[in-house]
């Protein structure tokens, strides 16, 4: 390495790792339908019923067909209304959206957090 | 509004400074380097899967407003479109759906903009309000894919890094392009207004684009002969001058890796160019709120372009704020770069910003012109091997000669605007001239006029570099 790769080496390296970050897109992941979010759906996410839920403390269990998991969203997670099979325009929605009975889709990060969570419409 | 853009996006920088210093080290010292998105290896160019995907690619409509993934990644014009190309259309060609169809009237594309400017409308931060949260974007090229879109945070697909839904890769692109871009109604219902690619779709999709273009990097320096072109790679490559090689190393997509780390591949920075003055968009008068890049609320960044196939891919950054190569080479010089996190950071790394002479600006755009017309000499070559030596019915064919016939006729008008490689551009002439006339053959005449056609390439390639 030269003088200049080696005085500057770090500098550069953390603005690639500051900037470096390839998200997933955010917007129209909300029009995609659960169970249908490509290479995610079966993968990195998890589909079932909402069993039950705590408004307050902003908590939920989940039955899947063979495990049941509970979740606790966090600040950045992101709400969808699914409303396709009414064929209705899907929506953004929040965690007062999210109830017992309710067919939900979860997308958890590789850190454990909460990416987003689809409702299907009651 | 821009001023708090600058503010937001440089306080992050430094907070993303300090608290990722820790664990960059932290990284290299436990030996848990992050591994760049691997993309399949290359496949024969006619693979059946590859074919399936062209044929999806131009063909089909996912059940939407008519728009293809061709529709605005034009073969005729590298994958990409320009207003030039675009006034050569028809009025009821499927990119101005929004002037015809009402359903798509209000909220779905600027219809001066895409003619005028060709620049494209995209919810990149949320469909909650249409009328004012939008960005309009240039069409970027899908050539040399595979060589461009990888990185050690995985692939950057679209133009700040952030363009395709579910986990991002590139195969999962077409699903977020089909919702935003291909649907009946703004309501965008799945199974009403379009339908989603299949899995098997995906893949074939993914697999065609990926075969476009360059399947891997140049190496630089390259023997060029040209001596403009030749002084203008020097530049480029020069650490006290262009700096151009640090993030756009070897001219291609991805981070220098003596500088970035050999897994950084592509990367996202924010240069400044939506503080650029006089921007095009701008001066219409028509809404166009500013571009915050990757994320929602964005950084500011947008991803490194490949340069080998700029000069014919024009207009320039996100933003088509510039025309000309000349002039995209020309803004590193500017206040708008040097002021920029990205700027800044050159400043700071080598003791001072990008300030070439016009004389030096020109040479590295001779320097760009010269590298895309041996991608367009070379990519045109193989179209017309690949014509012959798999045996292709007559259309199949025909499709083959036509598109090397676009990839020339690029050749000539890169290098004849910059008045370089005058006897290079005759060789291209002809071979242009030669290939037309095979389509208008069969048998053993077309082979031998595209025979011709392939040694006139070699010609003129000759002249712009050592073998």
């Amino acid at each position: 390495m030269n003088n200049w790769i080696s005085r500057h080496c770090l500098n550069l390296a953390v603005l690639m790792f500051a900037t470096g970050v390839a998200n997933a897109q955010q917007a129209t992941e909300r029009y995609i339908p659960i169970g249908k979010s490509p290479g995610v759906a079966g993968e990195e996410s998890f589909i079932g019923t909402i069993t039950d839920i705590d408004y307050t403390v902003h908590k939920m269990e989940i039955r899947g067909t063979d495990k049941r998991i509970t979740v606790s969203p966090v600040e950045s997670t992101r709400y969808y209304l699914d409303r396709t099979k009414k064929k209705m325009s899907n929506q953004t929605a929040t965690f007062r959206d999210c109830e017992v009975g309710l067919k939900v889709e979860i997308r958890i990060k590789s850190d454990g957090s909460v990416d987003w969570i689809k409702i299907e419409s009651g | 509004m821009v001023d708090n853009y600058r503010v937001r996006g440089s306080t992050r920088f430094d907070m993303y400074f300090v608290w990722r210093q820790k664990h960059v080290w932290t990284a290299i010292l436990t030996g848990t380097v992050l591994v760049a998105c691997q993309v399949s290896p290359p496949m024969p160019p006619e693979d059946g899967l590859v074919l399936e995907g062209e044929r999806l690619f131009f063909n089909e409509t996912f059940s939407g407003n008519g728009r293809t993934c061709g529709t605005c990644h034009r073969a005729e014009d590298n994958f990409a479109l320009s207003p030039n190309f675009i006034a050569t259309l028809p009025p009821d060609d499927a990119l101005f759906v929004a002037e015809f169809d009402s359903n798509l009237a209000q909220n779905f594309e600027n219809p001066r903009l895409i003619r005028e400017l060709a620049m494209i409308l995209e919810n990149q931060d949320g469909f909650d309000d249409l009328a004012t949260n939008f960005n309009m974007r240039g069409i970027p090229h899908t050539l040399g894919l595979r060589a461009s879109i990888a990185s050690a945070a995985g692939p950057q697909t679209g133009w700040s890094g952030d363009g395709a839904p579910g986990d991002g890769s590139l195969r999962s692109f077409a699903v977020g392009a089909v919702i935003q871009h291909f649907p009946k109604t703004i309501d965008r219902i799945a199974g009403v207004d379009f339908r989603l690619p299949t899995d098997d779709e995906l893949d074939a999709l993914e697999a065609f684009q990926l075969s476009l273009g360059r399947q891997q990097d140049l190496s630089l320096p390259l023997s060029l002969k040209g001596t403009v072109a030749k002084r203008g790679q020097e530049i480029f490559i020069d650490r006290s001058q262009g700096k151009c090689n640090a993030c756009h190393f070897n001219a291609g997509a991805n981070g220098d890796p003596t500088i970035f780390g050999p897994t950084a591949g592509n990367l996202n920075f924010n240069t400044g160019v939506e503080d650029l003055p006089d921007q095009p968009a701008d001066l219409t008068g028509e809404k166009v709120p500013p571009d915050d890049g990757l994320g929602n609320p964005g950084s500011g960044e947008f991803n490194t372009p490949p340069l080998v196939e700029a000069a014919d891919t024009g207009p320039f950054f996100h933003n088509n704020a510039i025309d000309t190569i000349e002039g995209a080479v020309a803004f590193y010089n500017g206040d708008a770069f040097n002021n920029s996190p990205a700027g800044q950071l050159i400043n700071g790394a080598t003791g001072s910003g990008i300030n070439l002479e016009s004389t030096q600006v020109v040479a590295v755009a001779a320097f760009l012109r010269v590298i895309n017309a041996l991608e367009n000499i070379r990519a045109s070559d193989e179209l017309l091997d690949r014509a012959y030596r798999m045996s292709q019915t007559g259309n199949r064919q025909s499709t083959l000669l036509e598109r090397a016939a676009f990839e020339i006729d690029d050749s000539i008008a890169v290098l004849a605007a910059a008045n370089l490689h005058a006897v290079a551009t005759q060789h291209l002439n002809e071979a242009l001239a030669l290939v037309r006339s095979s389509l208008n053959k069969s048998g053993s005449s077309r082979r031998r006029l595209v025979d011709d056609a392939r040694a006139q390439l070699t010609l003129a390639r000759d002249r712009m570099v050592e073998s």
